[in-house]
């Protein structure tokens, strides 16, 4: 290998050319025939610096942020979905909106006064809260566990509308799981061992 | 005295192997106690090379974070080559060490000059693959870089980015120079050939016109805890190791 440079040079020289320029021709002609051989040697380009160059110490105090930032920065992704969550919001919303509906039903429930003498005065610890007393219903008779007839009946009315909306949900979801899902009848310990 | 910081973007090219056969094929050119390594990286694995027995566990790590200086763990090997060994350090040893460097950037300059390895001809470091605080610590006081590469595409994929390293240092130090190795070279691996000839075609004279071959002789010669030249003087790879300290010690005379 050696001899046939020597003897390239030689016939160079007697030309009164450079033998180091065909030396170079024909390592890129090497070059170019291993680069069509292997995808990643026409791919990548040793010369060629394509990463960003390593960042200095002004420019990391510059990008860098703490975590808790980037936290601050991202935005929570809103829900889109129509899930089972979404049908029992609507219908707590409902719920919300016939209270709101009927104004009786809308008011806080308080404890009777005897049943909060009977407790002893659990008012004490309100005021280290801020509150110096307890607001009385508006309607002047104390609503609780044993309110009048009448309002229980408007109360139990309301309550059996959000009961329809309940209902019609797990009524749906009810449908679903039928439809989904073979019966299953469950026998008995006798009955699964084939005595009557 | 030269420094030459031996390095790679990539681990298991035979960095440390090549760091300490280059070496004893330089202190063959150059003379007894003419060449000096020092070991950057936490494997601690430079010092077999030149027969120090496991035993000793001091090395640099662990005097510099006590504030003590090289020449006291500056192994003098038979081989021609004094050795300062990274040494066996805890996590937090090898992280107070870290943090020492990052502190001050040229602190392996400094303790080169204090443990009288500037009296060296040739000083070479071997460093972690990849960039690190080691990394930068070695380039900082360099004259000269050696990249290590194997003759394939792992290595060949990964000289963008250390030409974009090699490139940061020589915008700050315009005097900086560096070079390609390949190692472990299979002369009958058609793409191995291929890599290092589209190599050439690129980046030239920066190529080391010589490879080292691969050769059992040089995981032998560790086993044996020695150099290769000194293991097997007439293996393949001996020869390219000489051939190679030859090169360098015409480029470092220029």
């Amino acid at each position: 290998m050696k001899k046939d440079n020597d003897d390239i040079k030689k016939l160079f020289r007697s030309f009164g050319a450079d033998a180091n320029e065909f030396q170079e021709l024909a390592r890129e002609a090497d070059a170019s025939e291993a680069q069509s051989r292997w995808p990643l040697l026409s791919s990548v380009q040793p010369d060629k610096r394509e990463l960003p160059p390593l960042l200095s110490k002004a420019e990391k105090s510059q990008s860098w942020r703490a975590p808790e930032q980037h936290a601050q920065r991202a935005s929570k992704p809103t829900k889109q979905a129509g899930g089972l969550g979404d049908k029992l919001s609507n219908s707590l919303k409902q719920q919300l909106a016939a209270k709101q509906s009927n104004p009786s039903l809308a008011q806080p429930v308080a404890a009777p006064v005897q049943a909060a003498t009977s407790r002893g005065n659990r008012n004490t610890m309100l005021p280290k809260l801020g509150q110096t007393e307890v607001t009385p219903p508006a309607q002047g008779k104390p609503k609780g566990m044993f309110s009048f007839a009448g309002e229980q009946n408007a109360r139990t009315k309301s309550k059996a509308q959000s009961d329809d909306a309940l209902s019609s949900v797990f009524k749906r979801i009810g449908q679903q799981t039928e439809e989904t899902a073979a019966p299953v009848l469950r026998k008995g310990l006798l009955g699964r061992l084939g005595r009557p | 005295m030269i420094v030459i910081a031996v390095i790679s973007m990539k681990g298991g090219v035979g960095k440390t192997s090549a760091t300490a056969n280059i070496a004893a094929a330089l202190a063959k050119q150059l003379g007894q106690g003419a060449v000096g390594v020092i070991d950057l990286d936490p494997q601690n694995s430079l010092r077999l090379h030149f027969g120090q027995s496991n035993a000793v566990t001091t090395g640099l790590s662990s005097q510099s974070v006590q504030g003590v200086g090289w020449r006291e763990v500056m192994y003098q090997s038979e081989y021609g080559v004094d050795c300062v060994p990274y040494g066996d350090v805890t996590e937090s040893g090898r992280e107070a060490f870290e943090a020492l460097l990052e502190e001050q950037p040229d602190f392996v300059y400094q303790q080169i000059l204090h443990a009288g390895l500037s009296e060296k001809r040739v000083v070479l470091i071997d460093t972690p693959p990849g960039p690190s605080v080691y990394l930068r610590q070695a380039t900082n006081c360099a004259d000269l870089a050696i990249a290590v590469l194997l003759a394939d595409g792992g290595s060949y994929a990964t000289i963008p980015a250390m030409e974009a390293w090699l490139a940061e240092v020589q915008a700050e130090r315009p005097d900086f120079q560096s070079l390609y190795l390949f190692n472990q070279v299979d002369g009958m691996n058609t793409l191995g050939l291929d890599v290092i000839e589209v190599v050439r075609s690129h980046l030239g004279k920066r190529v080391i016109k010589n490879v080292i071959h691969s050769d059992e002789a040089v995981a032998e010669a560790l086993a044996f805890q020695q150099p290769v030249s000194i293991y097997a003087p007439h293996s393949q790879s001996t020869r390219d190791l000489d051939n190679i300290a030859k090169q360098l010690a015409l480029y470092l005379a220029q």
